[in-house]
């Protein structure tokens, strides 16, 4: 029994050690993070400039959990939890993300939806929360959560080859139907909801016969497949391509956001190319229950403008060109209630649904 | 007791049937017009294949039954037998797999009503006690003091360390902050 | 010059203890089963935030190279690998252990991975734009033929059960189509069912198939024969001879981890099952695999850890990560403002040169600390039966849990360990079922795409010369495995041979 208990007991030193191992890694961290730790100490007893939450708030006094409806590490991730940090400082409570993945973002939402409306649970809202109601994968909807707001939204690029040969997407749809006119088809390679729109950007330019969506099996595929000249072009963030683009290896014939991007200024959108509805973003929005009491979610909406506005949020973002967009919950909800019958039209015509 | 080949027999057979099941549930995908490659093309290769590989497995079971038992369908008279005198047939060995596959889904059931706490414990206590069962007052108490300390370490490792939530179950969650 | 300040970097102070806790902290996680090196980095991520970029990469790297060894000692001790990437060093590490042999076990496995990890660093620093060329040849039909070259290694798993070995894998395949299909996004065989949606996530059913179903079997066997885990692990440090008698198996398997680490798409687990096969498969004694042969253990984690430099060459020339622990290496590289590809190169030859040093530190770290820590760890393997059965059982379904805090996912992990003790009952080797669920839907979606690609044309598969060699590759080892069958009952003349 004896020696049973000091095996026991050697073992549990292991694991002690492993933890304190753990804590040590942790603390290099948060030392330098001084920045948090002020915050964190000054906001719950209120700063001058922000404005007195009510009385009668007694928000938040734990830590919240944020369901991120992706894998951790993935770039929806890792801008969530950047964007939280600056959000936890707002608020001064911890925010722990929780990463919940599965069927295409629903099995996320869906949990976040199960969870009382207290304040406590956030989720991230992306475009799937549009896709899958429309396939009717899940009834969850948009609807059911009281947008706080969104916080970036990122065009999606008409990436090609820089030795192609292609300077304009006009060059670019002329090759389509040379090639259809060869009985060939030009190959793009496309990845989740980029399918929808290169399906929609070639439907648009007449050439949805004359090329081949090609899936892959993720983002960073998509760049190889477009580098090994496996495909002729792709459709993609900025974020994924950017390396590329800026080694000369890769460039952008057009991009589907609704201005031009300010990191490049010269790439025309399709929109001024006369494909006016050719417009369509990847978007990250924080959202909360619906049921949630509305002082809550006025409170935070004001702590994640403040957060989005953090200039070292800006600086992150930037820095990671993950273009950050602010908008408030009525503009995003008009922004929403606009896409969702695109995206649908959009879906019918790839014969999605 | 079920021999060999015949169980080779039954699993090959339960098998085919499932194959054909899903195969059946595979006419309900839903399939983009003009695809080439829908998503139900890959699941039917495989399910072809498995298929027909449960039916050779079934032949060579059924190749492997001692010739005196391939008249003599009913020999699982097992069936009819109610569950105690089931259990009373049944090895040790078998009993103490039983009775742990049982612990564990009541374990799976009671690990987010009752929280971490208490269930980590009790199952601990409870498989202890499956795999070595003992009246001595001394162990039982060196036992409780062990699964608390487990317990802890489950604590500190995930939830502290990993930052991982554990359900707090009825234990309200402030006591752990 | 650049490599000089690459070591001064290293080798302050600070980074220096971070790189060494990085290792301890990666071994240790990765011994603990359901934790992987992925799970353990990006748990770790957030803390990374605001630390100065080459520091926060040196410690990664360390958890990196730590985590991916670290499955290796309770894969050998008690054959619960404590990451996939080890579910083949169990396969002799295990029986090794059972001999009493588990300290040379060890010891092989923790040389093995070093050696395993200081080649790939060599091609690392030295080919990275070589590989990265060739990596980017493939494409689907490439990527398919690699999956199915992958999967024949079952024909050399299944032993003398090739038959329930082939429907093992199959059976494998049909349940990675359940849950979501990727490409058109839409679920498969879920019946209606919301939390099917999730599918069988990798995770939760290795540590089912290869943790709960090994409980069972520990349960069915009850704890008077206390032979089954040897108190004797006995001495750690590996012996020259036994060294010099691997030094072939180690670098072939060092350059297949390399090779396949190096392949976007394809990790360590895969990179251990292939070189584990092909080392039984060019073996002189090749029906001693499986049975405790330190050829097995040595090939298998010379190659996992070979996997850690090999991963990294497209992720830092190309940024495309090689495996799923570098794809959030590319995500800290960007939490940390830097773009990784062909400009990190040009623009941060600081952070590649600390890269690489911290790779080759990281590793010694690892063999002095895998030499000294697994014996400490072993202490564990060596508790009663009736304390260690409960504690790995518990580690076990919350390791399941972990990753997503999620019962869903404990469910799944007891779901097969449950169904994985009842086929293995049944003398249905386990290995395919896991090979298959880790190269699925490789195999799946790549299919798909490259017809997609062809417009339906089959003949894309035999387009490329890589293709064509993988296939060719593939198609003979069926073709021997069958012979090798058909001889083995022929002599047997029962026909037993199931």
């Amino acid at each position: 029994m004896r020696k049973e208990l000091i095996k026991i007991l050697s073992a549990s030193m292991i694991l002690l050690l492993c933890i304190a191992l753990a804590g040590c890694g942790q603390s290099p961290a948060s030392s330098q993070g001084t920045a948090s730790e002020a915050t964190e100490a000054v906001n719950p007893g209120g700063s001058a400039t922000e404005p007195e939450p009510a009385p009668s708030l007694d928000y938040p006094k734990g830590s919240i959990t944020a369901i991120c409806p992706w894998t951790a590490g993935g770039s929806s991730d890792i801008t969530f939890r950047s964007y939280l940090s600056y959000l936890s400082k707002e608020i001064g409570t911890d925010i722990n993300v929780l990463n919940v993945t599965g069927g295409d973002g629903s099995i996320g939402i869906n949990q976040a939806l199960g969870m009382p409306a207290d304040g406590y649970t956030m989720a991230m809202l992306n475009y799937d929360i549009l896709s899958n109601e429309i396939k009717g994968i899940t009834e969850d909807s948009y609807k059911d959560f009281a947008i706080i707001n969104l916080f970036t939204l990122q065009g999606v690029n008409l990436v090609v080859n820089a030795d192609s040969g292609w300077e304009t997407f006009e060059d670019f749809r002329q090759a389509a139907l040379a090639a259809k006119a060869a009985g060939k088809t030009l190959q793009i390679g496309v990845n989740g909801f980029w399918l929808h729109a290169a399906g929609m950007m070639a439907d648009a330019a007449g050439i949805k016969d004359c090329v081949v969506f090609v899936p892959s099996n993720g983002s960073s595929e998509l760049m190889t497949e477009l580098l090994g000249k496996h495909c002729d072009a792709v459709t993609t963030s900025l974020t994924v391509a950017l390396p590329h683009l800026e080694s000369g290896a890769m460039k952008i014939l057009g991009t589907m956001a609704e201005e031009r991007m300010p990191e490049f200024p010269d790439i025309p959108t399709f929109k001024e190319m006369g494909y006016p509805n050719v417009i369509i973003a990847g978007f990250r929005i924080l959202a909360v229950h619906k049921d949630t009491p509305p002082e809550i979610v006025d409170f935070l909406r004001q702590a994640g403008k403040k957060a989005f506005d953090n200039p070292e949020f800006q600086k992150w973002a930037g820095d990671a060109k993950a273009d950050p967009i602010y908008m408030d919950a009525e503009e995003t909800v008009k922004y929403l209630e606009n896409l969702a019958p695109v995206v649908k039209q959009t879906m019918v015509n790839l014969g999605l649904i | 007791m079920i021999k060999m080949g015949k169980r080779d027999m039954i699993f090959g057979g339960l098998l085919f049937l499932i194959c054909l099941l899903l195969l059946n549930e595979s006419r309900n995908f839903y399939v983009p017009p003009d695809t080439v490659a829908g998503p139900a093309l890959w699941p039917r290769i495989v399910l072809g294949l498995l298929a027909v590989l449960s039916l050779v497995l079934m032949y060579v079971g059924y190749k492997h039954i001692p010739k005196g038992q391939k008249e003599n369908q009913e020999a699982v008279s097992g069936n009819q037998g109610s569950l105690t005198k089931k259990w009373a047939s049944l090895t040790p060995g078998n009993k103490r797999v039983l009775a742990a596959m049982l612990a564990t889904m009541i374990f799976l059931f009671l690990f987010q009503p009752l929280g971490f706490i208490i269930s980590i414990t009790a199952y601990f206590l409870v498989i202890t006690y499956i795999l070595e069962p003992t009246k001595n007052p001394k162990q039982i108490g060196f036992r409780i003091v062990q699964a608390l300390a487990l317990t802890a370490f489950i604590y500190m490792v995930f939830s502290k360390g990993l930052s991982v939530r554990l359900p707090a179950g009825i234990i309200p969650a402030t006591w752990l902050l | 010059m650049g490599f000089l300040d690459g070591l001064m970097t290293v080798f302050q102070i600070h980074n220096l203890v971070l790189l060494i806790l990085g290792v301890v902290l990666g071994i240790i996680v990765g011994a603990i089963p359901g934790l992987t090196a992925t799970l353990a980095i990006s748990l770790l991520l957030p803390f990374t935030f605001s630390l100065e970029a080459s520091t926060a990469l040196i410690m990664l790297i360390g958890i990196y190279v730590g985590g991916i060894y670290g499955g290796s000692i309770t894969a050998i001790l008690l054959r619960t690998p404590g990451t996939p990437a080890a579910a083949a060093t169990s396969l002799d590490g295990y029986p090794l252990m059972q001999k009493g042999q588990g300290g040379r076990a060890l010891g092989i496995a923790t040389s093995a991975s070093f050696i395993g990890g200081q080649i790939s660093c060599i091609f690392l620093i030295f080919l990275s734009p070589l590989i990265s060329n060739f990596a980017i040849k493939f494409s689907s039909a490439e990527y398919f033929a690699l999956a199915i070259f992958g999967l024949t290694i079952i024909f050399s798993v299944s032993g003398k059960y090739l038959l329930k070995g082939v429907i093992a894998g199959l059976i494998g395949l049909v349940i990675n189509t359940v849950g979501f299909d990727v490409i058109v996004a839409y679920p498969r065989f879920t019946f209606g069912v919301r939390s099917l949606m999730i599918g069988f996530p990798l995770l939760p059913a290795i540590i089912g198939l290869f943790a709960l179903s090994e409980l069972l079997r520990l349960f069915k066997a009850g704890v008077d024969d206390d032979d089954a885990i040897h108190d004797n692990v006995g001495r750690i440090l590996p012996r020259w001879p036994d060294l010099r008698q691997l030094k072939w198996v180690l670098l072939k398997s060092s350059l297949i981890g390399t090779f396949i680490g190096a392949l976007p798409g394809a990790g360590a687990n895969i990179a251990s099952f292939v070189a584990y096969s092909e080392c039984k498969r060019t073996s002189k004694t090749p029906e001693l695999f499986g049975k405790g042969i330190i050829e097995g253990v040595a090939a298998s984690e010379s190659a996992n850890n070979a996997v850690t430099g090999g991963a990294l060459i497209p992720m830092l020339t190309l940024g495309v990560p090689g495996d799923a622990v570098t794809a959030v290496l590319l995500g800290a590289l960007t939490i940390q403002g830097l773009q990784p590809g062909p400009l990190l190169f040009r623009n941060n030859p600081g952070i590649i040169n600390s890269i690489f040093v911290s790779t080759i530190v990281g590793n010694i770290v690892m063999l002095l600390t895998g030499l000294f820590l697994a014996k400490a760890i072993a202490k564990i393997a060596i508790m009663k039966k009736t304390t260690l059965i409960p504690i790995i059982a518990i580690f076990s379904m919350i390791g399941a849990y972990a990753a997503e805090s999620s019962l869903a996912h404990m469910k799944i992990a007891v779901i097969f360990g449950i169904a994985g003790y009842i086929l293995e009952q049944m003398d249905f080797p386990l290995a395919p079922i896991a090979l298959s669920i880790v190269l699925g839907s490789l195999a799946e979606n790549s299919f798909r795409a490259a017809l997609i690609r062809s417009g339906g044309d089959w003949r894309i598969f035999f387009h490329s010369a890589i293709s064509v060699v993988f296939l060719a590759i593939a198609a003979a080892s069926v073709f021997f495995a069958l012979r090798n069958q058909y001889k083995a009952s022929k002599e047997s003349q029962g026909g037993a041979s199931l």
